[in-house]
């Protein structure tokens, strides 16, 4: 009814689709881990952004809701490989992903 | 226009600083790149409506995660991956010119009103069909096709979504053939994007009809309940809704909603207060009236909670004797928060996601005790030297000779634990 004009969803989610691969770039070619935990919080970002804007394109705000336990788990996962990273420091003073190939097959 | 170009720009900000934070050495300053690039998101959720989630993500993104992040460099001393000045000396430079840019076009934007933020956005128009009417369970057809199958007496459906367009409504008895049999009630509807829509059948005695409802929001700000009323007697002419509480002789407080006709949908009434209320239907009457009427119904026992609208309608229903009734027909539906706000977001967490909001909440829990124990361990492993556990002395004739059979070794102990203080640090 109004006759404003509104950023259409789909630059949104374009946007969203950068940012999402610059995650995924991150998380493959750095080797540092907190570098590639930062990524991967980039990457659960523009989840975020484009759930907003779906949920804007609908005029529901369920897609605001999933932020919201986006939010929350992206904060687990922080405080889990945090503490992670910190004990794989403590055993061998480095946390540099090369590094860590023990579990090799 | 202003908008995409805010647009624009801010979101050539957020993909250069998530460039940036990739490229740099220095592990603090990909940390502080990455804080920049939430903070665009934050303004791109502010644009979009949804300023409560902006301003977590700006509290607890931004803030509390990041700062855990920046606490771990800090502990490890990993903010330099390789030694040396690094290839990206302009980095610093761009990351103050980048964040300039961010908060003049934010802040600009934000401050010269251009952008809408308290826009609601179209949603589907949405229908549902009460059944007040006298008469055996109905089937409603929009534009001939069945949307409400087998509606009650009373029955209220769910909401049907619908494109937006025009529609001829017709209603029909339950399980008739809408090709062979003349409708019961003929409407016309012209739904728009964002409406929210309450089909109601009336009447009585072959004098039917349909008559819409908008359901309206409430000003969020507003902690009232808000009571509209629908006369829905097609005999009984003009009503009014009587609070017989109040004396009659102050009768400008008495009359709570004046001169209902049939089918329509009259006054909005705001209850701050809320307990049982008894109300009463009197024909409506003009002015100075020497004898008040009989009332038609006397409703008992209505109640009504804040932050609702409520349409009390005034139905008749025939019973099976043949005697009729006049019963009182109540919508309450939750009043619509604007899109976006706390309460809105409140309201759907808790009604249509508890069960996994709770789950998260354990999933933290899981995960601190997890930090915990994975950052715990490791410290107690490093713990060599044990310290000696030094008693206390006992008290009592066969402590007495335990100590003094001990002695020697209690003094042992305190030698021992001189010295090994400032070593333990």
């Amino acid at each position: 009814m109004q006759p404003t004009v509104f950023v259409p969803t789909d630059l949104y989610v374009m946007l969203s689709a950068v940012l999402f691969v610059m995650g995924v770039l991150g998380v493959l070619i750095r080797r540092n881990a907190i570098l590639v935990f930062m990524s991967v919080e980039l990457m659960l970002n523009a989840g975020n952004l484009a759930l907003v804007a779906f949920a804007r394109q609908w005029g529901l705000a369920n897609g605001q809701v999933f932020v919201f336990f986006v939010m929350t788990v992206a904060a687990a996962e922080v405080a889990v490989g945090l503490a992670l990273i910190v004990a794989i420091f403590r055993t061998k003073r480095s946390i540099d992903i090369d590094d860590l190939h023990e579990m090799k097959g | 226009m202003a908008e995409v170009i805010v647009f624009l720009i801010v979101g050539c900000i957020a993909i250069v600083s998530a460039a940036l934070m990739l490229i740099s050495q220095n592990a603090v300053h990909s940390a502080l790149f990455l804080v920049l690039n939430f903070a665009c998101v934050a303004f791109f959720f502010l644009t979009l409506g949804a300023p409560f989630i902006a301003l977590v993500q700006i509290a607890v993104y931004a803030g509390a995660i990041m700062v855990l992040f920046l606490f771990v460099i800090m502990l490890l001393g990993a903010e330099r991956m390789a030694p040396g000045p690094g290839p990206y000396r302009w980095l610093p430079r761009a990351a103050i010119a980048l964040g300039l840019i961010f908060l003049i076009t934010a802040g600009g934007a934000l401050a010269s009103g251009q952008i809408n933020l308290q826009a609601a956005p179209p949603a589907m128009p949405q229908v549902r069909v009460l059944h007040a009417a006298d008469a055996p369970p109905v089937d409603v057809y929009l534009n001939n096709q069945l949307i409400f199958d087998g509606v009650n007496f009373r029955d209220l459906t769910g909401y049907s979504s619908l494109p937006a367009g025009e529609y001829g409504v017709t209603v029909f008895p339950a399980g008739a053939d809408p090709a062979a049999e003349a409708p019961a009630i003929l409407g016309d509807l012209i739904l728009a994007d964002g409406d929210s829509t309450t089909l109601v059948a009336l009447g009585g005695s072959g004098l039917y009809q349909i008559t819409r409802l908008e359901d309206k929001p409430l000003p969020a700000a507003d902690e009232q309940a808000r009571v509209t009323l629908l006369n829905g007697l097609p005999e009984a002419g003009p009503v009014d809704l009587v609070d017989p509480g109040v004396p009659s002789l102050a009768d400008d407080s008495r009359v709570m909603i004046a001169n209902a006709r049939f089918g329509e949908q009259v006054e909005t009434l705001l209850l701050r207060e809320s307990g049982p209320l008894t109300w009463e239907i009197l024909p409506h009457t003009e002015g100075e009236a020497g004898t008040p009427a009989a009332p038609i119904a006397t409703f008992r026992d209505l109640e009504f909670k804040r932050y609702t609208n409520n349409l009390l309608i005034v139905a008749a229903q025939t019973l099976a004797n043949g005697q009729t009734r006049t019963v009182p027909l109540v919508i309450t539906v939750p009043t619509q928060m604007p899109y976006g706000s706390p309460q809105q977001i409140g309201q759907v967490l808790f009604t249509q996601y508890l069960l996994p909001f709770q789950l998260v909440a354990v999933l933290l829990l899981v995960a601190m005790i997890g930090a915990i124990t994975l950052t715990q361990r490791e410290l107690a492993h490093e713990r060599r030297p044990r310290r000696p556990i030094v008693r206390r002395p006992l008290v009592g004739p066969q402590a007495a000779s335990a100590l003094a059979a001990n002695a020697p070794e209690e003094r042992d102990v305190e030698a021992l634990l001189e010295p090994d203080k400032p070593a333990s640090d």
